[in-house]
């Protein structure tokens, strides 16, 4: 009977599922309602008890957990709704977050505008020059004191910032990951101001080497975690009220979740929270399906976002970019171009067709919304192609208009080069698959993986209709598009799935091999501090795993690789075994003799992952089988292979499809939610859970 | 001591002029592209694969990073990646060290030419060189491995990588010998060699190069990585010739050449005939030396067609500043780059093209063996850039849009710092204090320059971080912050530069070694544009038995010069000496120059500079003008007053006697 | 057209102050030669020249200044040796 219920409220519609242990299921899509998202979320409450025949609170009582994707942290850094903040720092160090180290002017941004260097500008500053005090203390590099920490000077500091209405106070000092004795000490010195402060430590929130980043982190934290606090508290009353008595989770960026009560003082770990759930979804499918890589694309209106699963987990990153900052916090490696259905097509000075980064987003939309958008966009192509059918766009709910998309398509790119308006459709076409391509292998091989190893998972309403395209320049195995239970919500499914993970972890430089007393004495002090922490959730685990791993690099190199440490009490030949493994890691990923033993090893960072699976994990439902063979729906001229053209296609109701049953491309599959494009030389499976499976057909079977 | 003619080195200048000959290149074939297939390529198909070839060099440049282990190379991203046709000509180069991109062809030619008979040149082999007579890097210290691509039996294309050493031998710990008179007391140019032969790493050639340099481990990393890179783009360009066949995608490399050279001369046609001409100046030319050394540039803009004159520049110095052509060529390319091309292909084999160079051998930025240039890359090619930039920029600001591309001069030089020592685990290392890799950029059309925003030649460049170069090196650091009025006064002012303190922290022999070679420091080199002020003046001082222990065994962490106690010296442009525990090193690069008259710029932005400590105050009054009222605000009426008088003082008049009258007059 | 911050050519070719339209030369032959022109030793230029140059140098070295005759707009401001010709110049072709 307990429910176990995924929200993931997004910037356009709260998506929300729910499952119980007999596998009933229920999907809700409600629109989202900024600023007051709560709203969407108690809205979205109320349409899975529709679905389900039940009464909300009902359902709610009966609700032994909600994982929930949020926006709020995001959003209040990307609108700068932020709380109000006082920083601390070393004496003389007070720069280094407007220093940036120098990389602050161009990080994040795309090739095309670091070229343009004087175009290029640091983003506005975190915190303004008057709320940032320095503060007379000093720690060296193996943690040795070297100034005492001025308590007078911190007293004086914490009340000038006060007296300036600050609503919490950000600490980062040097070496602080090494000896957060003063940082500690800082935050008795400014309780004893102003007792319930909202306080972040770096030490606490990012204890890593490399201060500027630490310092970021560490103030984006103080940012945004009392404004999550306020968001997540008001929530959890009206959820009470309505007699729900389970856990409020919030979903981080590192694809697992936390609850609500410790989310706050970590805001910074959620903020990847409305990207990650994607990826979750791909990892519980890719379980169901026992596929053991997965690279998974979405592929929306505007963006284009790709993460990767690899043996059930999702690839992780330690760090990430925002606004121009480097933000220190683990997160599902996911990135992004823009490269959605919206991106427009346009011609650069020489003449040069270009597809994106920019887009039509939402409003105005594609030329074809006939919404006041001119310019053409890979939807319009799609459109002119006969990929979308015009009368049946989100199941018929957005007419659109081909005439439209012919014009602009026209007008912008087929007159000036002289080419018709259906090649001029196709060229979009292909540029956007081969740049889609180039940026998945680019992820894939960067994180030191074959893409010819995985299969590809295509969601999102607009990645249906390329990624047969885009995968098979890849090379991928096979293509699954999820359909069937989950499709419209497969995020707040993917949300409604996951287990609860928590990190520490602590920058420990040293050369290798590192004294295993030492890396005992670090991973057991980590896996302390998760365990107090598992505690503090409140629920019932089915299991609780701790996952060690140690960043090692080259000595002097910048990046470290992450590389797993085994569980239990470490000898001399286990920290031998690590530095091999890192070095078989390296060698994977930069090519077989790249390694360079004689340079020494360091490890920089050691990091523990703790996962408490959750009781509840739902079942997604099998698909009606099939009886006998898939009867199309009706026929059109599609193009679908720039080496082909436009040809008669097979045109078919996703809804009149049943597991088992085999379609063969050129083919076009209309689901409710999006079209699959399956392009000559394919063939399109259902398989048990209604996803449809694409594959390449070889020369034989051609024959 | 007259420099020696060394017979024969003229052999090793390579003209920068394409391949002149058609061979034969020993049993080398070129893979070569008829004009027609360039001719009829679809757009599409072009889109495609130049995305890919940019994909590449990008792709080079992870590998790079993320394989090298020194922090010149990670954290300054101070190396380049580029992709050649089979003659040489530069495709695409990566978003790295512009200037390392600049003489990639020069190198490919050189090999070309010299090795293919002798030992030969085949499918696997890649060659290794630090002679900037021929090309690839600037001084000794950027060191080229270049990998020639086959397919089907035929020299398809060049692909390189380029990254500075942190030390390959040579006088002083670093290879910058501040007292070096020619390049014999330099590390001596390695010509092209075999490195790698039928994809096996040389182990002689390898250990001829290591056994060079002071910190062999590290530069064999970096060995590893540049090979590596070499090898990741060949994967990649193989799987696309592949795909598409050699034809189509040699085209599109053709393509790639002709359309960035046919968008410059669109955009040259659009901006008025005429010269602008400009200086650049460097103080101390090695240790001990108090001449100024100039380069002077006249650029001619005619039709499409730049010419960059450089007749009048000095003649070559025995020191350690000089650059070869590729130096010279170093200068003039970033600029282009990201001034002229910022919405184009990077094809520097299609922008030589619109552009010619008149320079006389023997001169400072077309030095002639066996002149030192073990500093090259940061004295005469960054002053070069320097005075390019100036001519490209003024010329840009007679256009609304073209001008929006344009900088004033940014950081005028780098500001070498280089520790050597014992490290505090006992190892020996060298390295260069990257930190002035946040100089001030120069001020824009519409806006200020960026402050610590880098230098002008590595749009991305990085600074490691306190807590890095203190677990690296034995330092500690009292501050590293941004400096008040080292960006140049302007009507936009330019980005402000920063300085860095430290002392010696940790070495368990206590002293460290310091090379210092910083210009800058007579005559500020970082210039305004259109009446603005020039960047600060590079300024780095050492104390000698400072108080600094004292004052924090008294919970004191010192805030200036002022407050370090000991006896203060005032670094000249070279100098090599060792820092004893109580010594303190000060080291303050430069910021961006401005544009426009400071009297010009508005008052309230004066005071918000000096509020956040861009500006101090006494600058706000004396070169903007600005009187500040309580509370830091601007006072509009005597802020009028004042400027009228600086005004007159500036063209030798004296102030007018009575502020009544000048109220009279408004 | 447009010169840069300060300057403009009318139809006849004259280079013309923006500010108070000053004509200050000629575009082709010699564009400013109607300016102010007044030199001061380098450390007049402010807080940002750290040190005297003749810690470094044995040369003089100048802040020398060139403005607009008609509002004493800076026109060109550079920092040089003392004996150098002005090598910043300009001219339309």
């Amino acid at each position: 009977m307990p429910y176990v219920i995924g929200i993931d409220t997004g910037g356009t519609f709260t998506d929300a599922f729910a499952a119980d242990q007999h596998n009933r299921l229920a999907t809700a899509k409600t629109p989202s309602t900024p600023p007051n998202f709560a709203d969407g979320f108690l809205d979205a409450i109320d349409g899975l008890a529709g679905d389900l025949g039940t009464d909300p609170n009902e359902l709610l009582a009966n609700t032994e957990y909600i994982v929930h994707g949020t926006t709020s942290t995001l959003n209040s850094l990307v609108t700068g709704d932020v709380a109000r903040v006082g920083f601390l720092t070393t004496r003389g160090h007070a720069d280094s977050i407007a220093i940036m180290n120098m990389e602050g002017r161009y990080a994040g941004l795309g090739s095309d505008e670091i070229q343009h260097m004087a175009r290029t500008s640091k983003p506005p500053a975190l915190v303004p020059c008057g709320r940032i005090a320095e503060i007379d203390e000093r720690i060296d590099h193996k943690g040795a004191v070297i100034v005492p920490l001025d308590e007078d000077g911190v007293r004086e500091s914490v009340r000038a910032l006060l007296a300036d209405d600050v609503e919490a106070i950000a600490v980062s000092l040097l070496w602080s990951f090494h000896s957060p004795a003063h940082e500690q000490r800082v935050r008795e010195l400014i309780h004893e101001e102003a007792p319930g402060l909202y306080v972040a430590l770096s030490s606490e929130v990012s204890p890593r080497i490399r201060e500027y980043s630490r310092s970021v982190t560490t103030l984006m934290n103080t940012q945004v975690g009392p404004r999550l606090g306020a968001y997540l508290e008001p929530l959890q009353a009206r959820l009470r009220e309505r007699g729900f008595t389970g856990g409020l989770m919030v979903m981080q960026g590192s694809g697992g979740c936390v609850s609500a009560a410790d989310a706050p003082g970590r805001a910074i770990t959620t903020i990847g929270s409305v990207l990650t759930g994607g990826v979750v979804g791909c990892t519980r499918m890719a379980e169901a399906l026992e596929t053991g890589k997965v690279i998974s694309t979405d592929m929306g209106g505007t963006t284009f976002l790709v993460g990767l699963v690899v043996d059930g987990k999702p690839v992780a990153t330690t760090s990430t970019v925002l606004n121009q900052y480097a933000i220190s916090t683990p997160t599902v490696d996911v990135h992004t171009i823009g490269a959605g259905g919206g991106a427009i097509a346009w011609l650069d000075t020489a003449g040069n067709l270009k597809v994106g980064p920019r887009s039509a987003g939402a409003s105005p939309g594609p030329a074809c919304y006939g919404d006041g958008g001119w310019e053409p966009t890979v939807t319009d192509a799609d459109l002119v192609l006969g990929i979308i059918n015009p009368d049946n766009f989100f199941g018929g709910r957005k007419k659109l208009r081909t005439q439209l998309a012919r014009e602009a398509i026209d007008k912008v790119i087929a007159t000036p080069l002289s080419m018709s308006v259906d090649d001029a459709a196709a060229a979009i076409y292909a540029i956007q698959n081969a740049q889609t391509a180039d940026l998945v292998r680019k992820v894939v091989v960067n994180s030191g993986q074959d893409p010819r190893e995985f299969t590809l998972y295509a969601y999102g309403g607009a990645g249906p209709m390329h990624c047969a395209n885009y995968a098979a320049d890849l090379g991928v195995n096979e293509v699954v598009v999820p359909l069937g239970a989950t499709a419209a919500v497969f995020s707040a499914y993917g949300l409604a799935a996951s287990d609860i993970i928590l990190t520490a972890e602590r920058s420990q430089p040293a050369p290798m091999p590192v004294d295993p007393a030492a890396v005992n004495a670090v991973y057991a002090e980590l896996e302390a501090e998760l365990d107090a922490r598992l505690t503090k959730q409140g629920l019932r685990f089915s299991t609780v795993t701790y996952q060690r791993e140690a960043d090692i690099r080259y000595t002097m190199q910048m990046a470290e690789v992450s590389t797993p440490v085994p569980g239990g009490k470490l000898a001399a030949e286990h920290i031998g075994h690590i530095g091999r493994d890192f070095e078989d890691r390296y060698e994977a990923v930069y090519g077989k003799g790249t390694g360079f033993p004689d340079a020494g090893l360091q490890l920089i960072t050691y990091r523990v992952r703790a996962v408490g699976t959750l009781p509840i994990t739902p079942t997604l439902p099998d698909h009606a089988r099939s009886t006998g063979d898939p009867i199309p729906s009706s026929e059109r001229e599609v193009f679908l292979d720039v080496r082909v053209g436009r040809q008669r296609a097979q045109i078919y109701d996703y809804r009149a499809l049943k597991a088992g049953h085999r379609v063969m491309g050129p083919a076009v599959v209309e689901a409710p939610t999006t079209t699959v494009a399956l392009p000559p030389g394919t063939a399109g499976t259902v398989d048990r859970l209604g996803n449809l499976v694409i594959r390449y057909r070889t020369e034989t079977e051609e024959h | 001591m007259p420099v020696i003619p060394v017979a024969g080195s003229e052999r090793f200048a390579e003209s920068g002029q394409p391949l002149q000959t058609s061979g034969p290149f020993g049993d080398v074939i070129l893979h070569r592209v008829s004009e027609d297939i360039t001719a009829g390529l679809d757009a599409l198909t072009y889109e495609v694969i130049r995305h890919r070839l940019v994909a590449v060099t990008d792709d080079m440049g992870d590998a790079v990073k993320r394989m090298s282990g020194s922090v010149v190379v990670t954290d300054c991203n101070d190396f380049g990646t580029g992709i050649m046709d089979e003659a040489g000509e530069t495709v695409q180069v990566g978003l790295y060290n512009m200037q390392l991109g600049s003489a990639l062809d020069m190198a490919a030619r050189w090999t070309l030419t010299n090795r293919s008979a002798n030992p030969g040149i085949r499918e696997g082999d890649q060659f290794l060189l630090n002679d900037p007579w021929v090309g690839g890097g600037l001084h000794q210290n950027d060191v080229t491995v270049l990998a020639p691509l086959f397919h089907d039996g035929q020299l398809f294309c060049w692909t390189a990588a380029v990254a500075h050493q942190v030390d390959l031998g040579g006088v002083s710990p670093g290879s910058w010998s501040v007292d070096g008179r020619d390049v014999f007391w330099e590390s001596l140019p390695i010509p092209p060699v075999k490195i790698v032969e039928e994809g096996q790493l040389r182990a002689d050639t390898e250990d001829m190069y290591l056994r060079r340099s002071r910190v062999p481990r590290l530069v064999g990393l970096d060995l590893r990585a540049k090979i590596g890179a070499n090898n990741v783009a060949h994967d990649r360009l193989t799987a696309l010739i592949d795909t598409y066949g050699p034809d189509t995608v040699k085209a599109v490399m053709k393509k790639m050449m002709n359309d960035a050279e046919a968008r410059l001369k669109a955009k040259l046609r659009e901006l008025p005939d005429g010269t602008w001409s400009s200086v650049a100046h460097q103080d101390g030319g090695r240790s001990g030396d108090r001449e100024i050394h100039k380069i002077v540039v006249a650029m001619t803009k005619d039709g499409e067609r730049l010419t960059f004159d450089f007749t009048g520049t000095d003649l070559q110095v025995e020191g350690i500043i000089n650059c070869t052509y590729a130096g010279l060529r170093g200068g003039i390319l970033p600029v282009m780059l990201t001034m002229l091309c910022p919405e184009m292909s990077w094809s520097p084999g299609g922008v030589f093209r619109c552009m010619d160079i008149i320079s006389e051998p023997g001169t400072i930025n077309n030095c002639t063996f066996p002149a030192g240039i073990g500093k090259a890359s940061v004295n005469s090619a960054w002053a070069t850039q320097n005075a390019v930039s100036e001519t490209v920029a003024e010329m840009l600001i007679t256009h609304p849009e073209f001008g929006r591309s344009a900088m004033s001069v940014c950081c005028g030089t780098w500001d070498l710092t280089l520790l050597s020592g014992v490290d505090q685990r006992g190892s020996g290392f060298a390295t260069m204090i990257c930190d002035p890799t946040a100089g001030g950029l120069g001020a824009r059309v519409d806006n200020d320059g960026v402050d610590t925003g880098g230098a002008h030649c590595i749009p991305m460049g990085r600074t490691a971080d306190v807590e890095i170069n203190e677990f690296n090196f034995p330092m500690l650091y009292l501050w590293r912050r941004e400096e008040v009025d080292s960006g140049g006064p302007g009507r936009w002012r330019g980005g402000v530069g920063a300085s860095s303190c430290f002392i010696p922290h940790d070495s368990p022999v206590g002293e460290v070694h310091l090379v210092v070679s910083a210009n800058g420091k007579a005559v500020p080199q970082a210039a305004g544009l259109s009446g603005a002020y020039p960047a600060a003046t590079q300024w780095d001082v050492l104390v000698r038995d400072a108080g600094v222990r004292e004052q924090f065994a008294a919970g004191k962490i010192p805030r200036s010069l002022e407050q370090l106690g000991g006896r203060t010296q005032v670094v000249p442009p070279h100098l090599e000496t060792d820092l004893t525990p109580g010594d303190v090193y000060f080291t303050h690069w430069q910021g961006g120059g401005g544009i426009g008259d400071p009297l010009h710029r508005e008052p309230e932005r004066v005071a918000k500079d000096v509020g956040e400590g861009k500006v101090s105050a006494h600058a706000a009054h004396a070169v903007y003008g600005v009187v500040l009222a309580d509370e830091g605000r601007a006072d509009p009426e005597a802020t009028e007053t004042l400027r009228r008088q600086l005004s007159r003082r500036r063209v030798g008049l004296e102030p007018e006697q009575s502020p009544i009258d000048s109220g009279a007059r408004r | 057209m447009i010169i840069d911050f300060n300057l403009c050519t009318d139809e006849n070719g004259a280079v013309v102050c923006r500010h108070c339209e000053t004509t200050i030369g000629d575009s082709r032959s010699s564009p400013m030669n109607k300016a102010l022109r007044h030199a001061r030793p380098s450390v007049d230029a402010g807080p940002g020249i750290h040190a005297d140059p003749a810690l470094f140098v044995d040369r003089g070295i100048m802040l020398r200044q060139v403005s607009c005759p008609g509002c004493f707009t800076l026109l060109r401001t550079e920092i040089v040796p003392a004996e150098e010709p002005s090598y910043r110049e300009w001219s339309l072709r």
